[in-house]
């Protein structure tokens, strides 16, 4: 204990039990009066002075409590800024209504700087990171002091139960959920489905932390394109419930996709305020997802466990919110990716497969060409055979009627024999020509067209050319009749000029000795022999005298 | 500053969209004719994708205490 900081009283060991120095007297007086309870008008004959006054409260004070006492109570009006040069701490423990939340109770403690070194040791050794801080419930043993000088009591700190600061804490933070639980705050956040794409980020936390850094950091390098609605709050001591309230509040009408509550990087945690009930509440109400970050050892607070998700830290829950965008972005860019090649491949199936129509179709044309070239050159061979009857026959008919002609033409006389023999081979040549040219378009069609297309026209052709050999034939009877018109005639003449007719009728031909017909009687002298020829036979003679015809 | 759940709506609907149009051209009654339109609009929801998550800067926006403390809807 340091002499420097301790006003005089304190300078004796008080709780050993010596006697300050007083007289004896009244130290004696004194004593009598805390054995007789009563005696209140013993004390109205003597006057104190404060400092025996005081003496005499520290007196009864020690005599009325053990030396080792255990108290509890909440931490309040810890300050660390409190601590004084000598590394002595004062604060309050205090004693709240359990229905008003009122201070009932209030106590002003200290510890000493040796013993605040003991108990800090024992509360990080019990958990890193753990400290006295203020809303803290802690079971403490010291003993009680009266300060003289300011008349003020004090409970001086000896030692700290730190299982029971722990389990009140845990009982406290039990008790709230087993509450928010039961009116259906508990979960109420975790079933609002966190966004597909969580870009746009209401943030609470305090903008000087290292926890904001390390946040934004986080956030910035991960190349997404993030915003940030940033709530300014403080994270820590008393401010930090209506910080935190009005935060919520006000990100909930921003079209913030998340709600992001972090704090740390710091050693010192103080993380009571996140097991605030009211806090607690605006969490679970938020119509936007929150998630927390707020760093802490020991236990999740009531915040983390109302949160629609917690993690551990600031770069944790933007880690967590990339992953979600990138996981998004990653399942996009893939389904992409497949309908890409899926393009491909459908192409490439759609090409083979035209290759293989193509392919069927070429095949088939092939097989149905065969199979009716077949049947075609069947039926062409068919053709063939019927048209060559048919041209054999019509043939036949052709020479039947030229014989017919040739017959009759022979009935003529030598005289025209020649001019008639000219007209029957004509004839004969147009008709061959004629047949030659049906014979060569019958065939072409046989090779070109279908068969019923083929049949047809075999069958007008078949009419054409017989309609073609009646016509020939008509005109062929036509022209004979004339023909034999002609030699009638010709014959009728020919008789007429005959000189056989012309001698029968008394007309005689006289030949010279050289065997001229004799036409003037210069061919001839007196004594000549002449003969002539008479219709029945000759006679021959000897020219006596001519007489030329007078003019 | 309503747009958020239509801005979602966008994000899952693109994604939707996308799935719809891979599974059409797993399908086997994709018409070549139809093809190039599927992909075309595949290509309109990655861009759409890409710009909104990558193309911007990111940004923050302070949010001060003032904006609204009297209607605490909490």
């Amino acid at each position: 204990m340091s002499p420097r900081p301790s006003p005089k009283p304190q300078t004796r060991k008080i709780g050993d039990g010596y006697v300050s120095s007083m007289k004896e007297d009244k130290m004696t007086k004194k004593l009598k009066l805390s054995e007789d309870n009563n005696s209140v008008e013993e004390l109205s004959d003597s006057i104190y002075t404060i400092s025996q006054l005081n003496e005499r409260i520290k007196e009864i004070l020690k005599g009325s409590f053990k030396d080792n006492v255990w108290i509890c109570g909440e931490v309040y009006r810890y300050n660390l800024k409190s601590v004084n040069a000598s590394g002595y701490v004062y604060f309050q423990l205090i004693e709240q209504d359990i229905k008003t939340k009122n201070i009932k109770a209030s106590i002003p403690v200290i510890i000493w700087a040796g013993k605040r070194q003991y108990i800090e040791n024992k509360l990080i050794e019990f958990a890193n990171d753990f400290q006295l801080k203020d809303g803290l419930e802690i079971k403490v043993q010291g003993y009680i002091d009266f300060y003289s000088p300011q008349g003020k009591v004090s409970f001086i700190i000896n030692d700290i139960d730190v299982e029971h600061t722990v389990g009140k804490i845990a009982l406290k933070r039990k008790q709230l959920i087993e509450k928010l639980r039961k009116s259906g705050l508990l979960d109420k956040n975790k079933q609002i489905p966190m966004p597909l794409v969580p870009l746009r980020i209401g943030l609470i936390t305090s903008e000087v932390s290292a926890g904001y850094n390390d946040f934004i950091n986080e956030l910035q390098g991960s190349g997404y394109g993030f915003s940030v609605y940033l709530c300014d709050a403080r994270v820590q001591g008393d401010k930090l419930e209506e910080d935190m309230l009005y935060s919520i509040a006000n990100l909930n009408k921003t079209d913030a996709d998340v709600i992001v509550i972090v704090r740390g990087g710091g050693s010192a945690s103080d993380l009571m305020g996140f097991d605030n009930e009211n806090v607690a509440i605006a969490i679970a109400k938020s119509s936007k997802p929150v998630l927390t970050g707020i760093g802490h050892q020991i236990d999740n607070t009531v915040a983390d466990e109302v949160a629609n998700m917690s993690l551990k830290t600031p770069t944790a829950v933007a880690k967590f919110l990339i992953e979600k965008v990138q996981e998004y972005d990653n399942e996009m860019e893939n389904i992409f990716q497949q309908i890409f090649n899926k393009q491909g491949e459908i192409i490439e199936h759609f090409k083979e497969n035209i290759n293989a129509i193509a392919g069927t179709i070429k095949t088939n044309t092939l097989r149905f060409l065969e199979r009716n070239e077949e049947k075609l050159r069947g039926f062409s061979d068919s053709f063939k055979i019927n048209s060559r009857n048919f041209i054999s026959h019509t043939k036949q008919n052709f020479l039947n009627l030229t014989d017919g002609i040739k017959l009759s033409v022979r009935l003529i006389t030598e005289r025209n024999q020649q001019k008639i023999l000219y007209i029957n081979n004509n004839l004969v040549r147009i008709l061959e020509g004629l047949f030659k040219t049906y014979y060569i378009s019958l065939n072409n069609c046989v090779n070109q067209i279908s068969l019923v297309r083929l049949n047809r026209l075999l069958v007008r052709q078949q009419q054409k050319i017989s309609q073609t050999a009646s016509q020939i034939v008509k005109r062929l009877s036509a022209f004979i009749i004339q023909e034999n018109k002609q030699l009638d005639n010709w014959e009728m003449q020919k008789n007429l000029k005959d000189p056989q007719n012309i001698i029968k009728k008394g007309y005689s031909l006289i030949y010279t000795a050289t065997s001229e017909i004799l036409k003037n009687i210069d061919q001839v002298n007196a004594g000549d022999n002449i003969r002539a020829i008479l219709s029945d036979g000759q006679i021959a003679g000897t020219v006596n005298s001519k007489n030329r015809k007078e003019e | 500053m309503k747009d958020m759940a239509d801005n979602n709506l966008t994000y899952s609907k693109a994604s939707e969209e996308l799935q719809k149009i891979l599974e059409e051209l797993e399908g086997e009654n994709i018409e070549i004719d139809n093809l190039s339109a599927k992909v075309k609009r595949a290509t309109e929801l990655i861009k759409f994708c890409r710009e909104k998550l990558k193309n911007t800067e990111m940004e923050i926006k302070k949010i001060t205490k003032d904006i609204s403390e009297q209607d605490t809807d909490l």
